[in-house]
């Protein structure tokens, strides 16, 4: 039985007649199959897991953000508070249901907008867009109202931050 | 015979026998292929992105805010297929660069010169029209502004705006054209169009040589 095999040079290969036999032996070519394949293999699952999550999650739960109960009752009521973990003020009032939060990028371009305690409004930086505390546009050029979040119950503690509804 | 046929197809695609001088990574820079390999990447992350992006006026923005804060790794694909997409017009840029200085434009090769700026034209399209789908601000003003430019064409002008944005001036009906463009049409044709420009290639005798 014959195997060819490839030197490790680019520019020439030769053919080598050897016994069929158990022996084993590696070339600088083979070595090299072997750890693409292994490097190819790691990359393969390792983005297979991100691409299944992302598949796996376009709805439910798992796009929600979680915030302690002990923090939201440290927070002023009736005056935005950021938390930047979850990318989101939150305005604290009576009640938890009543409570809101909004995302924290401006509609109009995506910048981080701040609020201005003097004007009782926020302000984005980059473009000047300003909105109520409800989120509401009160001037241009943002065209669209911030993303209104909800405030609910999770297990262990938890307040959930969720861009769906809470069902009554 | 499928298998054969298979083979053969191969064989076209990656020849057993190269021309030795062409192996030199100087000799093309693998312009072509990169560019290539971009498109392919653009192809796997745009067909997640699908997943989640929704063609209409109130809930394109929001749709790419989900995909960018919301969904896990949903950023890193987002940025994938943008700077991929970037990238892929910079290749092609110096790719046409690169065949020009050579000029690897003469015959035989002038029909495979004439499909590669076609190629160039569509590749910004499919750009453009990926950068309108984000529905923004700067994307509303930039349709609006690629549309009155589109029917200052003489005479085919306004029949072209209307193929390429819809018969509404703003609205969804333009967005899911332009959608479709994006994701549908041009992505169709440029990979017709490549099959042919990577066929002529071997067909004019391999990569052209240097000066």
């Amino acid at each position: 039985m014959m195997r060819r095999i490839f030197s490790g040079h680019n520019t020439c290969c030769r053919k080598i007649v050897m016994p069929d036999s158990s022996t084993e032996f590696h070339t600088k070519r083979s070595f090299l199959k072997y750890l693409m394949v292994f490097v190819s293999g790691f990359i393969g699952v390792f983005s297979s897991w991100g691409i299944a999550r992302f598949v796996f999650s376009g709805t439910g739960q798992k796009l929600d953000r979680t915030i302690s109960k002990e923090l939201f009752e440290s927070i002023n009521r009736e005056r935005p508070y950021f938390i930047p973990q979850v990318g989101a003020w939150v305005v604290k009032r009576q009640t938890l249901s009543e409570s809101e939060a909004l995302d924290d990028r401006c509609t109009h371009l995506g910048c981080r907008y701040k609020w201005n305690q003097d004007k009782d409004l926020f302000e984005c930086p980059c473009h000047g867009s300003e909105f109520d505390i409800q989120g509401q546009v009160f001037r241009g050029p943002a065209t669209r109202h911030l993303p209104r979040l909800y405030l609910t119950e999770a297990p262990s503690q938890m307040l959930r931050i969720s861009e769906h509804r809470p069902r009554k | 015979m499928r298998r054969d046929s298979l083979a053969a197809f191969l064989e076209h695609i990656h020849p057993k026998l190269v021309p030795e001088i062409s192996t030199r990574l100087s000799f093309t820079f693998c312009l072509g292929g990169l560019a290539t390999a971009m498109f392919l990447v653009e192809i796997m992350t745009g067909a997640l992105l699908m997943l989640y992006y929704f063609p209409s006026i109130s809930n394109a923005y929001p749709s790419i805010q989900r995909v960018m804060y919301f969904a896990p790794y949903g950023f890193v694909f987002r940025n994938i297929h943008y700077w991929a997409g970037q990238a892929m017009v910079i290749l092609v840029l110096v790719h046409m660069v690169r065949v020009f200085l050579t000029q690897s434009y003469l015959p035989p090769r002038q029909l495979n010169w004439v499909i590669g700026v076609i190629l160039l034209g569509l590749v910004f399209i499919e750009d453009f029209t990926g950068y309108l789908l984000v529905w923004d601000e700067r994307a509303q003003w930039a349709s609006t502004i690629a549309r009155n430019l589109t029917e200052k064409i003489p005479y085919i002008g306004d029949g072209f705006a209307s193929i390429l944005f819809g018969p509404a001036r703003v609205g969804d009906l333009c967005l899911i054209r332009l959608y479709a463009w994006h994701v549908l049409f041009l992505p169709a044709v440029l990979a017709f169009l490549m099959s042919i420009h990577y066929w002529k290639v071997r067909k004019d005798g391999g990569i052209s040589r240097p000066l």
